[in-house]
């Protein structure tokens, strides 16, 4: 029982890190913790339920449209919004971002409704049978996209052109600039890759969950201690905090109690800045 | 020069209680409690996000330590609110300090996010620790008006009560702002390597703001709690009301005595007359609320405040501006 | 572009303003006329934003549809019934909107609140003024304990709600299974808010009166994003029976994940919410089948109602249907009915519609079971709770949730006992 825990908290844990990734990414390139996160996540889960309703389109193949359609908003939002507060204080930029999300929820509510919508595959309730271990085939697949994922977009990060710049960004915003990177360009690209994470993420909570306006809530704090504990817009961090969260909690769910399970991430978070307050992957002090 | 702002200020507060006294509609006057409440919650919360820098999304775990601390002592014991009050406002600032030492090290979003931090822990013990606060079931405070008891029959005694409370705690960070302290937390906040250098003690100085800030926080949970009569963990200990006292806060324009008091009175009306009035389409009102607050955020991220006193400036010349002295305009100095 | 924002800036201010200044004239004409001539106004509390959004206005779409029936077979005495909506997402909000509709707007009789916390908050407010406050859906068993004089709820309390599904698992399902209730292995899980809490504890104690085997009891939070530990918990109790009060995001994660991992009691009981929504069996298809739910009763067999009732129930539905995809929770019903008693038996008998004169009608009330399209009666107790109000057992077969028990209620008869092994 205990490996059959170990291996859900990995995969939940790999889920977790997916769905902070886009988050933690705009995080560490434009120094914005964006509190509409939740509701991007939302919308492009609305995108896969509507292209897999109407279209008949796979979950998985719904990305193909949910992608390009975050990227465009996610173009937009910096250009028009984030884009005017990038220079003002922390508090501000939240707000903005806590006033988008209060926005696109509540337009969720009016023009789609209340309704809990979910896309039914087979493979949503399906199991790989290992031994006496069950994986499910929806995590299993979660956990493939994820890493594929990880590994495409760093190594973007590390050998395309506008990786460096990116990255490069993230460092040293002045540098970066002096060294003739364009950041408001570096700011835009950046947004967009993170809400083409978002779409992905979301593309594959679908399969487990129903969207609804408010589906984002469930998400947004655990992918906020995620980003603080994997470090400043570290990627790979991301997918170790996350996973280190997910088997913590499930194994606290399991051996403890399932009430408490939820304090866990926090827990973690705490003595995590205690002892290693840049995060785990982090690296300026 | 001070004693000019004081005068202001006691003036201000002496016409609106005698305005209360002739108020007889019941939605204004709960209007008038519940934009005291927050302007006074949000006055404590910026003591640590404005003054020092400490920029909190925690601090609804202040105020529901003070709102189950005092409802917990009186409905179990029936000792008085007031004194409940005091209790669980020390309880919260000791829970602050401690709790802005383990995080001192932390700036900016990140303390932000670590006090988010401590704000869920509360919300899940809350719940989980089912035979101390009753748990999500919440509690029933028993309607039995006396002063001792602090519940009312009329609107306007809370409103006489929260209004005294406003203006205490306006003085009292008036007279912090105007003190040494109050350049020591400005120093911390702008540069706080630089000011501990100049010997400016920071931690102490940080751990005691906080806590001072989480004490009045938690005073405006016992309020909150003797004002509604029921609390529950998702009424007090949501995020949703650590980011109302930041945005009053910022809104109003962080750093001044001014500014929580001005976000207040703009915003807690307005979200209360968008929420009775625009009730044809579910979801308008919050969607309207959304827009407006990002269209503050988008023109003046630096508060209303520095807006109106520029009005202020180009009317009657440069004078006004000079009045303040230069840490309240230096309002979000990025460091 | 500063100039696009600020115009959009200016208009919204200006409409939301325009708002605000047009209904407040109305108000003033049509408050002050209250109960003289014109039309009798109802304020309705409900969370039409926000968690709860989505059983909100399915609710307030209900309370119309009664006020439309109402107002078509003309109306109360030849006034007509108007609702005034009030959003309230949180206790906060529902103390705030209860004052301002009785205090300011003088609208003396409420309805409301489904969530039982926004209940704790409102119906307090409107006690202290005098005003009627008409129960149809919060089910926490203190909004009727707490000596008001004025609360008139007609829907089931949560302990009912819970001790019914308890029952049901003792002196149907064992049986059936050939087993004693001291056998059957029971877990018990719920959501850990208010309502899933109240509910659990009543599922709780009938669980310990039957002597029922409880070998699981937990609770988890609703937001959930994973509840496998919970599902291998109750892998190793091996319990015949699941009674789980959920919410109903977290009823279908806990349907896909016990599917995933292998999960399959011999009857799984889910008390009204999220269990009983159209939503879930959309979302799990063929496995929301055979499903028991334990609820408000919803549609049931015409057998149990009178020619009327069974009529009411055909009107309901034709309007319900006309503006809604999915049918009508056994919560819905509860709304439409507690609200057509109060437009239909209550509000025709006033003359000066102030509390104390509604109080001695609804004591009045004497309808017998089967008379109301739920097969509910009429019969309020000193306290303010309905005694006829009824919990039945519903269970989902063929993509639709039927009555199944007790007999006088079923429309069919309780199928896939015990459940079938996963295809």
């Amino acid at each position: 029982m205990f490996l059959q825990n170990l291996v859900n908290g990995i995969f939940v844990g790999a889920m977790y890190g997916l769905t902070a990734s886009g988050l933690s990414l705009i995080f560490g390139v434009l120094n914005i913790v964006n509190f509409a996160h939740g509701e991007f996540i939302m919308i492009g889960m609305y995108i896969t339920y509507f292209a897999g309703a109407l279209l008949g389109v796979n979950p998985i193949l719904s990305v193909l449209i949910s992608v390009p359609v975050m990227l465009i908003l996610g173009v937009l939002v910096e250009r028009f919004l984030i884009n005017r507060i990038i220079n003002s204080s922390d508090m501000a930029q939240i707000f903005l971002t806590v006033g988008l999300g209060l926005v696109l929820s509540n337009l969720a509510l009016i023009f789609i409704g209340g309704n809990y919508y979910s896309v039914r595959v087979g493979y949503a309730t399906e199991s790989l049978k290992l031994g006496s271990l069950l994986i499910g085939k929806a995590s299993f697949l979660t956990f493939i996209v994820t890493v594929i994922t990880f590994i495409v977009v760093s190594m973007m990060l590390k050998y395309t052109f506008i990786g460096k710049a990116i990255r490069a960004t993230s460092q040293d915003r002045t540098t970066a600039q002096l060294m003739g990177v364009n950041t408001g360009f570096i700011y835009t690209v950046a947004f967009g890759l993170g809400m083409v994470l978002v779409a992905i993420s979301a593309a594959l909570l679908t399969i487990m969950f129903p969207v609804y306006p408010n589906i984002g809530n469930h998400f947004v704090v655990i992918c906020f201690v995620i980003v603080v504990l994997g470090g400043l817009g570290s990627l790979p961090g991301a997918l170790v905090g996350g996973v280190i969260v997910g088997v913590i909690e499930i194994l606290c769910g399991y051996y403890f109690s399932m009430g408490w399970k939820d304090v866990v991430p926090f827990l973690v978070l705490i003595i995590c800045l205690l002892v290693r307050p840049q995060g785990i992957f982090g690296t300026r002090t | 020069m001070r004693d000019k702002k004081v005068c202001i200020i006691i003036l201000a507060y002496t016409v609106l209680m005698i305005a209360i006294s002739l108020v007889g509609n019941n939605f204004l006057l709960d209007m008038v409690v519940l934009t005291g409440l927050w302007a006074f919650a949000a006055q404590a919360w910026n003591i640590a996000g404005g003054y020092s820098g400490q920029f909190s999304l925690g601090h609804c775990a202040f105020f529901g330590i003070g709102a189950y601390t005092s409802s917990i002592l009186y409905c179990n014991t029936g000792l008085s609110p007031w004194v409940g009050m005091l209790i669980g406002g020390v309880i919260a600032a000791i829970v602050a300090a401690v709790y802005s030492g383990i995080c001192n090290k932390l700036k900016g979003h990140f303390f932000a996010l670590a006090t988010l931090a401590l704000g869920q822990i509360m919300y899940i013990a809350s719940v989980q620790l089912t035979s101390i606060t009753k748990g999500s079931v919440g509690i029933n405070i028993p309607f039995k008006p006396g002063f001792l008891n602090m519940i009312f029959n009329s609107r306007a005694t809370y409103a006489y009560i929260i209004l005294t409370f406003v203006l205490l705690l306006t003085l009292f960070t008036y007279f912090i702002q105007k003190s040494k302290y109050g350049y020591f937390l400005y120093a911390i906040r702008d540069n706080e390597r630089a000011a501990i250098s100049l010997g400016v003690r920071g931690l102490q100085l940080k751990m005691g703001s906080f806590a001072v800030s989480a004490f009045f926080t938690a005073i405006a949970g016992t309020f909150y709690a003797q004002y509604i009569l029921f609390i529950d963990p998702d009424s007090l200990l949501v995020l949703f009301l650590a980011v109302q006292m930041a945005i009053i806060a910022i809104i109003g324009g962080t750093g001044s005595y001014l500014g929580p008091l001005l976000g207040s009175v703009i915003l807690i009306p307005l979200s209360m007359l968008l929420r009775a009035k625009i009730n044809f389409v579910s979801g308008l009102d919050n969607l309207i609320y959304g827009l407006i607050l990002m269209a503050v955020v988008l023109f003046l991220p630096d508060g209303l405040l520095p807006f109106i006193l520029k009005i202020f400036k180009n009317r009657t010349g440069k004078k006004a501006m000079e009045k303040y002295p230069k840490g309240e305009l230096n309002l979000d100095a990025k460091v | 572009m500063k100039k696009i924002w600020l115009t959009v800036l200016a208009a919204l201010l200006a409409v939301s303003l325009a708002g605000c200044g047009g209904s407040n004239k109305a108000e003033t004409t049509e408050g002050n006329q209250g109960d003289g001539g014109g039309d009798i106004k109802l304020g309705v509390i409900l969370p039409l934003s926000g968690n709860l959004a989505l059983l909100g206005n399915e609710i307030m779409d209900a309370i119309n549809i009664a006020a439309d029936m109402k107002n078509k077979s003309g109306g109360i005495n030849g006034k007509k019934i108007v609702t005034e909506r009030a959003d309230a997402p949180d206790p906060n909000a529902g103390s705030t909107q209860a004052n301002r509709l009785v205090n300011t707007e003088n609208i003396k009789m409420l309805m409301g609140t489904y969530s039982s916390g926004i209940a704790a908050a409102s119906v307090p407010v409107a006690m202290r003024a005098n005003a009627t406050y008409v129960e149809v859906n919060a089910v926490a068993d203190e909004i009727t304990g707490q000596g008001y004089k004025y609360i008139w709820r007609n829907v089931a309390t949560a302990s009912m709600m819970g001790s019914n599904a308890s029952k049901f698992a003792a002196e149907y399902i064992a049986p059936k299974l050939n087993l004693t209730p001291e056998k059957l292995k029971v877990a018990i899980i719920h959501e850990d808010s208010s309502w899933g809490t109240s509910v659990s504890n009543g599922v709780r104690t009938k669980a310990e009166e039957y002597n029922l085997n409880i070998v699981c009891d937990e609770s988890y939070s609703s937001k959930s994003t994973d509840l496998s530990p919970l599902i291998l918990k109750m892998t190793k109790a091996k319990p015949d029976v699941v009674i789980a009060s959920s919410y109903i995001a977290d009823a279908i994660l806990l349907q896909k994940q016990a599917k995933q991992f292998d999960f399959r009691p011999k009857a799984w009981i889910g008390t009204s919410a999220g269990h009983a929504l159209g939503d879930y069996a959309g979302s799990l298809g063929q496995d929301a089948e055979g499903i028991f739910v334990s609820d408000l009763p919803g549609i049931v067999s015409d057998n149990g109602l009178d020619k009327d009732a069974a009529q009411l129930k055909q009107e309901f539905l034709t309007a319900w249907k006309a503006s809604h995809e999915t049918v009508p929770s056994g919560v819905t019903f509860g709304a439409f009915c507690g609200a057509w008693t109060f437009f239909n038996d209550v509000l025709p008998q006033c003359k000066t519609f102030d509390a104390e004169e509604i109080r001695n009608i609804y004591l009045g009330l004497d309808i017998e079971l089967g008379s109301l399209p739920d097969g509910t009666g009429v019969k309020y107790g000193q306290n303010g709770q309905n005694e006829r109000a009824t919990i039945v057992v519903e269970q989902w077969q063929n993509g639709a949730l039927v009555a199944v028990w007790p007999d006088n209620y079923a429309a069919a008869q309780p199928a896939s006992l015990p459940l079938p092994a996963y295809k």
